[in-house]
This record gives structure tokens, sequence and C-alpha cells, in this order.
């Protein structure tokens, strides 16, 4: 098991090491100013002394990332599963749901801004769109594809709507659920960051608009870097959920 | 037991089923062979209730169930088990749907039909062949009780389908409940019921009924009796009429 683990890592991270390596030579060879690209070790060096002040900036934005997360989570299963339920609606928004799901959330953010002002609420409206419709989609998607034959003995058996619901479609949608999941996870970090851009006090956002405003161009490496890794950590809780709820799975067929 | 009366059946122009009057008694074996297309699934769905017939009724101890869904235990030709369920779990499905579940009574049937060994395993862990034993026991731990099983061992290779219809006789003769059964094989048919429904085709019509006179408990060597293949012509003779 570990030594698979290293067998499958160590080429990626080889690779890394490279491009690291090379983007350092690089800057010195052709001395590039730091504020036009930093070399790593300058980045490392400003990390280490912004990190023991960053503690609020990345809590508020964990904390908007999660809140926006979990209510866009909450209303993306309630809504699939109304559609679900009801096929007439499902019939009426459904398309709806998919032209907006191609849109850029991100553009109504001004919008929202001169709606609601500064505080967090445009910015928790925005991160919950922004997770509402991958698992929307997702979750509806894992309920209309159920197994046709596991419908039909659930009916033979006699299982009323809810039942069927319950015991079959929700529980059959689970991994679909989860494709969504991961998917939201991420759009909520960058969805926090971008919306911190707009304007707030403290969070990852508005540390890398301070930073880039003041050409401190290591310091907005350092927040990108954060972003990336709170993503990351993210994705890795998602997975880690993912493996405990279905552990049943067999790798590539099921039923 | 189940009793239909006149039941017939049209999808749109298509007639499917033309009168049909069928009836099971308690504990009966009952089995309905007919050519692919005849209409034996569409019969299934009627009784569970996921159709309605455009005429006639269907009777369960008296009561009327045409329409009405819960009244049936009911086995596919696909084992389909719940692939997120364990095998203990799943079997106790028929149980849930009506209320209450008894583990330790499934458990002890689990073990009696060999399954002890996979109790806690997933569906995907087991053979073909298993899944349909535990497909079997799902049905029969269900609280109805009449059992309609279609074509539950077509899928399966020859070895494993002898090998299942001894073992399904061997449980279900020590159960009370009754079993409607859709083969395409006759040897099959022969082998477990006490009665043979022979329907047509275009539209299904009951073409004959057959009182299988062996007695049970029954063993493999029934299969190979002179007896057997009598009773075997005669279905054949019946059927290419
Ligand atoms: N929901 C439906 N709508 C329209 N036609 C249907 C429907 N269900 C079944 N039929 C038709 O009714 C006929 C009988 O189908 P059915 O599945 O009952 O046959 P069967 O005897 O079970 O066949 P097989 O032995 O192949 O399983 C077929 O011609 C089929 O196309
Ligand atoms: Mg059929």
């Amino acid at each position: 098991m570990k030594t698979s683990l290293l067998k499958r890592i160590w080429r990626p991270f080889l690779a890394i090491l490279i491009f690291l390596g090379l983007w350092e030579v690089a800057t010195r060879l052709f001395s590039i100013e730091e504020w036009l690209l930093p070399a790593p070790s300058d980045i490392v060096m400003e990390a280490r002394n912004v990190i023991p002040t960053f503690s609020p900036h990345l809590g508020s934005t964990v904390t908007l990332s999660v809140s926006g997360f979990l209510i866009g989570t909450t209303v993306g299963l309630g809504v699939a599963t109304i559609l679900h339920l009801m096929p007439r609606v499902r019939e009426t928004f459904f398309p709806f749901i998919i032209i907006s799901q191609n849109m850029p959330i991100i553009v109504l953010a001004p919008l929202l801004v001169i709606w609601f002002g500064f505080n967090a609420l445009p910015k928790l409206i925005i991160i919950t769109l922004a997770c509402f419709f991958p698992i929307a989609v997702s979750a509806l998607g894992g309920f209309t594809q159920t197994n046709r034959e596991l419908v039909h003995y659930m009916k033979m058996m006699g299982a009323n709507k809810a039942q069927l619901f319950w015991k079959l479609e929700l529980p059959h949608a689970v991994p679909s659920i989860f494709s969504g999941l991961k998917i939201a996870g991420t759009y909520s970090v960058m969805a926090a960051v971008v919306s911190e851009w707009l304007g707030a006090q403290k969070g990852i956002g508005v540390f890398m608009t301070l930073a880039a405003s003041s050409y401190r161009t290591s310091r907005v490496f350092v927040a990108i870097i954060v972003a990336m890794v709170i993503s990351l950590a993210f994705y890795g809780l998602i997975l880690l959920l993912e493996k405990f709820f279905i552990r049943w799975q067999q790798k590539g067929e099921n039923a | 037991m189940l009793e239909l009366h006149n039941v017939s059946k049209s999808f749109g122009q298509k007639q499917v089923l033309q009168e049909i009057s069928l009836h099971v008694a308690d504990g009966e074996f009952v089995s309905l062979i007919g050519p692919s297309g005849s209409g034996k699934s569409t019969l299934f769905n009627l009784i569970g209730g996921l159709l309605g017939p455009d005429a006639g009724d269907i009777y369960l101890n008296g009561e009327e169930i045409t329409n009405k869904r819960g009244f049936i235990s009911y086995m596919p030709q696909q084992a389909s088990l719940f692939p997120w369920k364990t095998i203990l779990e799943n079997v106790l499905l028929g149980q849930e749907l009506q209320g209450k579940k008894d583990y330790t009574r499934a458990e002890a049937m689990l073990e009696r039909a060999g399954l002890g060994g996979v109790i806690h395993a997933y569906p995907h862990e087991l053979s073909g062949g298993m899944k349909q034993r535990v497909a079997f026991i799902r049905a029969l731990l269900s609280p109805q009780s009449l059992m309609l099983l279609d074509e539950p061992f077509s899928a399966l290779d020859e070895f494993t389908r002898t090998d299942m219809q001894k073992w399904l006789l061997s449980i279900w003769e020590d159960y009370e409940q009754s079993i409607l059964f859709i083969t395409h094989s006759i040897d099959e048919a022969l082998f477990l019921s006490d009665k043979i429904i022979i329907l047509s085709v275009n539209p299904a019509e009951i073409k004959d009924v057959i009182k299988v006179p062996f007695k049970r408990p029954r063993d493999g060597d029934l299969l190979l009796s002179e007896e057997f293949l009598q009773w075997k012509k005669k279905i054949i003779d019946v059927i290419q009429f």
C-alpha cells in the first residue's frame, strides 16, 4: 500500500521539483524583477514572513466558503429532490437550471453588491449559487438514472413513492451527488476568494488585492498557494467522505 | 389463493392477453410457459398492480387486488440486489417495505440456504448463482404469501441452473408460500411445479393446464426417468399443436 503510493507519486513529484528548479534558475539567469515574477525561494521567504499574520484572513475565507458550500449543498439537494418528485415542476424549470449552469455566476457580483452592500450576504449568495448548480444537476442526474430493474422490483413489491425515493433513488444517487460535491467544493473556495475582491475587511481575496496593488508579487503568490491548499484540502475531505459512504462500490460496475 | 377471472390487456392496438383465467392454490407451485413476447411478464405486472387490466379481475385470498400493489412478493430475472446493502440487509428488503425487520430469522434462513458465509458481504462479491439464491431468499422472507418468479434462472449456465432448481425445492418445500413461476424451459417447469399453464401467443390465451403427477420431495433422478420424458413429450405436443 505505502510503496504503491510512493510509486505513483514520485514521478509527478519529481516533475514539480524540476519545474521549480527551472523557475528558480530562470529568474536568476535572466535577472527577472521580483515584482514581475518572484523566484520560488522569494515566495518561500515571503510566506515565512506573512503566514504568522495570515490566520484571520485564512479563517475568514474558510468560514465563508464552508458556509456557502453547506448552504449551496442543502439548497441544491432540496431543489433536485423537488424537481425529481414533481415532474411538472421539473419540465418547467430544468431548462433554466441548465442554462444558468453555463452562466458565470461571478458576473452577478456587482449587482448583488448594489442590492445587499459589502457585508457577508452577497458573498454567501455568490458561493451558494456557484455550489448549487453542480450539486442540483448531479443529484437530479443520479435520481433519474436509477437502475430500472431495481425500480421495477420495488414497484412490484409494493413500495410507495416515498419508499422508492428514500430506499432506492437517494442511495442510488450518492456516487453521482459526490461527483457534484467535489466540483462544488472547489468552486466554493474560488467563489469565496473572488467575492472578497469586491470588498471585505479580511480574507485571502482582500490580502491578494492589497498585495497586488502594491506590487508585492511574492505575496500574491503566497495567497494563491494558500487558496490552492484550501481547495485541495476540501477536495480531500470530500474524497474521504465519499470513500466512507460508498465503500460498497466495486471498481467499474455495480448492481 | 390467487384467482384471475377473464383478464385481458392490450397495449394500443395490440392485444397481448385475452381472457386469461387461472388459479393458484395455497402452497401450490404453478409454472407459466409460453413463447417469448406472449405476455407472461405483462401478466405479472397485472398481478403486481403495476398495470391495470382492460377487463377482468384479480383476487388474492378472496380479496380483490386488481390495480393494487403490495400483495405479492417478486423475484425478477436479474437478481436486482441493492449494491449498497449487505446480503443480510438485502434479504430483509421485502420486510422493510412492509414494516418490521426480523434479523434473527433472516440470518437463520441464510445459514440454512448455504449463504451463512456471505451474510455481511456486498452483492458484487457474489457469483451470479449466489445472487439469485439471495434474491429467492429475499422473496421468501417477504411477508406476502404468493411469490411471482419471472424466469429467475434463465441467466444462469446449465450446471448452476440444475443446482439452483434442486436447491430451490429443498428450501421451498419447508414453507407455505405459493409460487407462480415463469420459465422457457419445459424441464424446469416439470421438475419444479405441481401445475403447468401453457400460453399461446398473439394474443396469449391459455392453451392447456397440465397437472404434474410427480411426488415430493423430488430429486435429480427424476429428470432422467422414463416418466419424466413422457410428460415432456406430452407438453411439447401441446405447444406444437
Ligand atoms: N408497457 C408496454 N407498452 C407497450 N407494449 C408492451 C409493454 N409491455 C409489454 N409490451 C408488449 O407486450 C408483449 C408481451 O410482452 P411481455 O414482456 O409480457 O412478454 P413475455 O412473455 O414476458 O416475453 P419474454 O418471454 O421474452 O420475457 C410484447 O409484444 C411487448 O412488446
Ligand atoms: Mg418476460
